[in-house]
């Protein structure tokens, strides 16, 4: 048995896996980092629009800080997210930023005097201070009261997984490169590391460590069409679901983002929006500021996906040979501004449409982006049943995001987690040694290679074919909105093809280099996951952010603000265990309230009331302090101390 | 290559592909290109001064917003005649690598000097300027006229650095 050690092993080399993998480097620590494909080319590079962090150097930005950029993502959230994790993002965040630009990240300046804009499909000039000119610029984003998204022209993710990725190998840092974890090994208490599979020679390797990072992304391609890139298969959320230990988070909270290409679902980015660019029907007519009067095209992005829906039900979509869609519109902007930041943006139209979006308007429809949704951790990242396991990025679920993402967050939290959980999963290694016997490694390991001499021996099931079945019925069953009766016969179609993959085959018999083995091996946990989504979405009778279910359409605060729970107990099982976290209300910084979208539809906790009572005299009793003294009154959280210092920003200070 | 369309191509005959001829065959279409990898790991990264603002202008952000764009698909690499004809490996970085050093040199904030390191161990001189490279670039950067060529004037205004400013002292400039 190939074994080998590290101190912190971390599972995925995109942003959140890089970031967490140098900090526990600078802190001394043996660390290896491993990915299926080289780190630059993970989905991290895929994010165009840019990195929330309220830097507040541009006139729209002013007046910015944490305090705004946590009300939002809490608002974003629909209330679901942890508050306090959501503070530790906002703190952190402008560190963040900054971090990349001493790593060489050319984010896109503020140059002083006047320039045109377009806002609300208007061309206004805005004029930026002399003061500020040369300092980090920002763009406007759905559901921020600021603008507040940092970019570098256009290709923010691409700039920035570059920049920590040559970062990474300046600190020596092993990527272990076309490897691929298939199941963690753990004694039902700690996790000791990962069975690993060589997808070139299809050798299985232990990799023991003393902490074990998964920083795997999203789960996006459970649906047929996504936005994700073809490895966001959930792999390192379904081998912690395998361990039958650890928990998974609001698996069912999937978003989706209004704005994807038709048909083949390639994203055009929020920055589109952020920019001025709007949503047009068939008739080329603004049907946004009819729903959404106050934020329009910019509302979050449940509420726009769900109003394209809506506005396409009612027949007004434009018919095409791939069903109905709808137009963005951004040929207001100019040729300019779309070849400099918009660039992907246009290259994508020309290449996988052929049209140039300077001229014409482009096909689009809401499609899956983002899961917020993952492995259950504490704030420290760590896994609330297994110790020595963390998670950090899309995979995670500590849970910055609640119900909904707001764009420019994921990117921001990707770095954010991996320099907070990195300094945690390094504090846990300091005090913790590996003393797991051999004997269990060697069990864990022999159980896959038996597993897949069983596939390659059996005659059975087609795994493309179970794969292609499963991301039908959620994209037809477990979509934007949801109903009962579709949700239960997802979970029943669903279990039926777990059934099935149990006698999951291969025609090609290679144990080295074949793909088909790699699915063999991937399906049926994706299976597995997709259950947790179907199943979390059936049971939550109500609708919060991206969880919109037409026959619950309230949010319901008193019997649901809190977060879904699931667990795989049992191999044999065929369903999934459900149970719930409740969120104390008596202990938010945020007590609920509404997000300010359509008309508020919601049934109330009974502590809403008191809690903000409660806030309010907190508030009273300390006339003289400053908004940090009453923050931490109100909801004191936890950070690693170099972290937890105020941000600087032009004007004023450290205020 | 990559973005080539089929409808741009003549389909009465069989398309051929083949792998890229620079790197060693894995299988298949697929090549070893680690040798790039290794070429990376060489060069001093992002460097800037202790005391640094971090505060620069836009104009000076737009030049290196231009490298920025590789993906490091190695297209470049594979066309050069330096490293595919002339088995340059051991003493040329290649297109790809220019760019790279191009946008740390001309970051307004980087302070490290690669100039010795661009023209000995990169080889910049070795480059005949026949811009395949900038024909290829899926990216559309300017590879030989925004690097190449501002690397090789920045390697002789370096080494010609003494001789200018004694010709400044002379003539009083
Ligand atoms: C098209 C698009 C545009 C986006 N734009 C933005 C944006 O503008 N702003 C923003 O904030 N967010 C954006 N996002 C979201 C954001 O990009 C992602 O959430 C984020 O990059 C995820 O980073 P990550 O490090 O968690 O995971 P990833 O970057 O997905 O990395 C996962 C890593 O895990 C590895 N891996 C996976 N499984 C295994 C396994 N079993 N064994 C070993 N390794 C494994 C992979 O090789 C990879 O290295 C966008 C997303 C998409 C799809
Ligand atoms: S211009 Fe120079 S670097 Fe580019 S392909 Fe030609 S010789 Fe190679
Ligand atoms: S061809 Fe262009 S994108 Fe590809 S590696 Fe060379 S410079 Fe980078």
């Amino acid at each position: 048995m190939k074994t080998v050690f590290a101190d912190s092993l971390i599972i995925g080399g995109g942003l959140a896996g890089l970031r967490t993998a140098i900090a526990t480097r600078t802190r001394g620590l043996d660390t290896i980092v491993l990915s299926l494909i080289p780190a630059k080319r993970s989905h991290s590079a895929a994010a165009q629009g840019g990195m929330q962090g309220s830097l507040a150097a541009t006139i729209k930005g002013e007046g910015d800080n944490e305090n705004v950029h946590f009300a939002d993502t809490v608002k974003g959230s629909d209330w679901g997210c942890d508050q306090q994790v959501a503070r530790m993002f906002a703190n952190t965040a402008p560190k963040a930023v900054r971090e990349l630009a001493t790593w060489g990240v050319p984010w896109t300046r503020v140059r002083r005097g006047p320039r045109q804009v377009v806002i609300n499909a208007e061309r206004v000039t805005i004029t930026e201070k002399d003061d500020n000119h040369g300092l980090i610029s920002a763009r406007d984003f759905g559901g921020t009261r600021k603008w507040r998204t940092c970019y570098t022209a256009d290709g923010t993710g691409h700039t920035m997984l570059y920049a920590v990725d040559n970062k990474a190998i300046e600190f020596g840092i092993a990527v272990h490169e076309r490897k691929e974890a298939i199941a963690l090994i753990h004694d039902g208490s700690t996790c000791y590391g990962a069975v690993v599979r060589d997808l070139i020679t299809g050798e299985l390797i232990a990799y023991v460590a003393r902490a074990t990072t998964i920083a795997t992304g999203g789960y996006g391609r459970l649906y047929a069409i996504s936005t994700n890139s073809v490895i966001s298969e959930g792999m390192g959320t379904a081998i912690a679901l395998e361990t039958g230990v650890a928990s998974l988070g609001n698996m069912e909270a999937v978003q989706f983002h209004p704005t994807a290409i038709v048909p083949v679902g390639i994203l055009t980015t929020e920055g589109c929006r952020g920019d001025g660019g709007l949503l047009k029907d068939k008739d080329g007519y603004r049907f946004m500021p009819d729903y959404e009067p106050g934020k329009k095209e910019l509302a979050s992005r449940d509420v726009v996906s769900r109003r394209m829906t809506e506005h396409m039900r009612k027949g007004k979509g434009v018919a095409s040979p791939y069903g109905d869609h709808l137009w963005l519109d951004i040929t207001l902007l100019g040729k300019e501004h779309i070849e400099k930041n918009l660039r992907e943006v246009k290259e994508i139209c020309e290449y996988f449409l052929g049209i140039d979006p300077v001229k014409e308007y482009i096909p689009v429809r809401p499609t899956q982006h983002y899961s917020m949704g993952g492995i259950r951790t504490k704030p420290t990242g760590e896994s609330r049943q297994l110790s020595g396991l963390f998670a950090a990025g899309e995979v995670s679920c500590w849970d910055m995001h609640g119900f909904n993402r707001l764009g420019g967050n994921s990117v921001a939290e990707t770095i954010v987690a991996g320099m907070i959980v990195g300094e945690y999963v390094a504090d846990y290694c300091e005090r913790s040694s590996v003393d797991i016997p051999t004997s269990v490694v060697r069990a864990f390991v022999m159980r896959e290679e038996a597993a897949i001499t069983e596939i390659i021996g059996r005659s059975g099931e087609d795994p493309y074919e179970l794969k292609r079945e499963m991301q039908q019925i959620m994209m037809e069953k477990v979509g934007i909105f949801r109903m009962g009766s579709d949700l239960q016969e997802a979970v029943d179609g669903l279990r039926g093809l777990l059934l099935r993959s149990r006698n999951i085959t291969v025609r090609n018999k290679a144990r080295h280099s074949n793909p088909e083995l790699v699915e063999a091996i991937r399906v049926p946990k994706m299976i597995k996951l997709a259950l947790t989504v179907a199943c979390g979405a059936l049971a939550r009778t109500e609708s919060r952010g991206a969880h919109a279910r037409e026959d619950y359409p309230e949010r319901n605060d008193r019997d649901w603000l809190n977060r879904t729970l699931s667990w795989w107990k049992d191999e044999k099982d065929d369903l999934p265990v459900l149970e719930y976290e409740n969120l104390d209300v008596m202990s938010m910084e945020m007590p609920p309230g509404t997000r300010g979208y359509g008309k508020a539809n919601m049934i109330a906790h009974p502590d809403t009331e008191k809690r903000v009572k409660q806030i309010e005299e907190i508030k009273e009793s300390m006339p003289n302090a400053d908004r940090f003294e009453v923050q931490r009154a109100i909801m004191p959280y936890d950070l690693p101390e170099k972290y937890q210092g105020k941000n600087e920003r032009v004007g004023v200070g450290f205020e | 290559m990559c973005k080539t369309r089929l409808d741009d191509l003549d389909l009465s005959n069989p398309v051929v592909v083949h792998p890229i001829k620079t790197f060693p065959l894995i299988k298949d279409l697929v090549t070893d290109v680690s040798w790039n990898f290794e070429v990376n790991k060489k060069i001093k990264g992002f460097t800037p001064a202790k005391d640094s603002d971090f505060v620069y202008h836009q104009e000076d952000a737009d030049r290196v917003q231009e490298f920025r764009k590789c993906i490091e698909c190695f297209l470049c690499q594979t066309v050069c005649q330096v490293l595919r004809n002339h088995d340059g490996h051991d003493k040329f970085y290649g297109p790809r690598f220019f760019v790279r050093l191009a946008g740390l040199e001309m970051h307004p904030l980087d302070t490290a000097n690669r100039l010795q390191e661009i023209d000995r161990e990169a080889g910049v001189f070795l480059c005949n300027i026949n811009k395949c490279c900038t024909t290829v670039c899926p990216e559309d950067i300017h590879v030989t006229d925004n690097a190449i060529i501002p690397l090789k004037e920045r390697v002789i205004d370096q080494m010609l650095d003494p001789i200018l400013k004694i010709f400044r002292a002379i003539v009083g400039k």
